[in-house]
């Protein structure tokens, strides 16, 4: 088997399909349960939230588009705490990435495993 | 008529003697077809003589007179003062390098990167001259030839914020002539090179802000480059994991 | 490799500066592509909590969407609603750059990409819209 250097093409492939997901579906959902609905346009369908197609759907649209908000947010956030300790040793510097990562993909993760929790509680 | 004057505010620095970057200001005659080198070379040539920077064809492809005007990184041999007069104009050091003297920045460290993603043809066996030349069609030669256009200039890595603030990223030039090797029909060195390419301080640290294709002056487009070589490395790795008999 | 190497301890090594956003136009509307990505994911908590709260019974779920009628709420999703928008435009634009379709031997230009992916944007929009109002 070839040997795996690093495991960032599987992130950042996640993160691709999150961001295709978030990108075509968001902005609807946004509309629909944020404004359309509040304002009286609409009426949520609550039936359709039994369905089971309908949930596997919900998990793959809020799990991936939270995993590809992390990773978005994660970049910039290690770069700006980065820039802000720059004076920091190298060694301080992978001190710091840890923490950033594991608040921002544990947060990710954790939304998933709630949206998991969720949907199959309903 | 009095001839027309343009300011260029100029950084200054003298190594051993400065601990920062200073300016000096510098009035030259405002001519229509000047660009920033000309004038420039006024004054080297006429007002001060310990201006330095570097330069060479005038004609936008040896990439030796990249520099930060008004903030933006340009060939100074393609800048036309025109475009900038009557306001004052500010040459300064191509950002995110280590400045050796007034515009004069150190490279060695994009040198370095560059050698190591391998820029040249590899082959397993050499093919001997008497059987010719190898051959390669239009199309052979169309997928990889925007990348080949790369002159070196550093202008990609001056509008690179990620460059600036990672020092190890290898960089959009690095990367994109990587690319350029990688997609030649010629070459079979794609496993060696994608070591480096694709290792963490390759394309992984790029977050696609765009600016080095935008500033590219040979219109090579590295950020595609990085971001197909991403895309690619995304395939593979699902195919080793999901078939690990399949490559060796 | 190199054979005359400067003098590393005379070099001036810049700093990029803490707000190095702020210096061009582009890298401030790079922080807003990213920035997009904190307004999606309140929303996608929001909207989790809500089917929560959907599945707790059907009061427990009209007094919590009493709440979305407040001005602040409505507020909150038309910002996001122009982030994710922001978000996706911004996305297809990129997309264009890494994908190249050919058909034949014609390649697809990049605008026609983006136009592509902002077409079939508009058709899934739809397609739920009518789910939600028909089903």
């Amino acid at each position: 088997m070839k040997k795996i250097k690093t495991m960032e093409p599987l992130w950042w492939g996640l993160f691709a399909a999150g961001g295709m997901v978030s990108a075509m579906l968001v902005p609807i959902h946004i509309v629909l349960t944020g404004i359309a609905v509040p304002l009286g346009w609409l009426s949520e369908p609550q039936a359709l939230y039994q369905l089971w197609p309908v949930r596997l759907y919900l998990f793959v649209l809020i799990a991936l588009s939270i995993f590809h908000c992390g990773h978005r947010i994660y970049h910039p956030l290690f770069h700006f705490v980065h820039r802000i300790y720059h004076s920091l040793p190298e060694f301080a510097l992978r001190v710091i990435r840890r923490p950033v990562a594991v608040l921002v993909y544990g947060g990710a993760l954790t939304g998933a495993v709630a949206t998991a929790w969720v949907l199959l509680g309903l | 008529m009095t001839q027309k004057t343009a300011t260029l505010t100029i950084s200054r620095f003298e190594p051993g003697k400065d601990t920062v970057p200073g300016t000096q200001s510098y009035s030259v005659p405002y001519l229509e077809d000047w660009v920033i080198l000309d004038a420039l070379n006024y004054i080297k040539d006429q007002v001060d003589g310990t201006l330095s920077y570097r330069w060479s064809c005038r004609m936008g492809v040896c990439g030796s007179c990249g520099m930060m005007v008004n903030g933006e990184p340009k060939l100074t041999c393609s800048a036309f003062i025109r475009d900038y007069y009557p306001q004052e104009i500010r040459i300064e050091p191509l950002e995110n390098f280590p400045v050796i003297r007034d515009l004069v920045i150190d490279m060695s460290d994009f040198m370095d990167k560059l050698t190591s993603v391998q820029p040249w043809i590899i082959r397993e066996k050499e093919k001997p001259v008497s059987e010719g030349e190898y051959l390669q069609t239009p199309e052979q030669l169309d997928s990889y030839q925007q990348f080949s256009q790369c002159i070196n200039c550093l202008l990609c890595y001056a509008a690179c914020p990620i460059f600036g603030l990672e020092t190890d990223f290898i960089g959009p030039a690095a990367i994109a002539l990587g690319y350029r090797y990688n997609l030649d029909s010629r070459d079979e060195g794609n496993d060696k090179r994608n070591d480096v390419i694709k290792d963490v301080n390759g394309v992984w640290e790029c977050t696609f802000v765009g600016e080095c294709s935008i500033v590219c002056p040979k219109h090579v487009d590295p950020a595609a480059a990085i971001q197909r070589l991403k895309v690619e490395s995304a395939k593979e790795l699902m195919q080793t994991l999901l078939m690990p008999w399949g490559r060796k | 490799m190199i054979a005359n190497r400067p003098d590393k301890s005379k070099l001036y090594y810049p700093q990029m500066p803490t707000a190095w956003w702020f210096k061009k136009w582009n890298y401030f509307f790079f922080l807003l592509r990213e920035l997009t990505s904190v307004f999606i994911a309140a929303f996608l908590v929001v909207y989790l909590i809500q089917i929560y709260n959907m599945g707790l019974g059907a009061e427990h779920y009209a007094a919590f969407v009493e709440r979305f009628k407040s001005p602040g709420w409505i507020v909150f999703h038309v910002v996001a609603l122009i982030f994710a928008v922001y978000h996706s435009i911004t996305w297809f634009k990129t997309a264009s750059v890494i994908l190249t379709p050919h058909v034949g031997s014609w390649a697809v230009p990049p605008w026609m990409v983006t136009a592509l992916h902002i077409a079939a944007w508009m058709v899934v929009s739809v397609i739920i819209l009518l789910l939600f109002v028909f089903v």
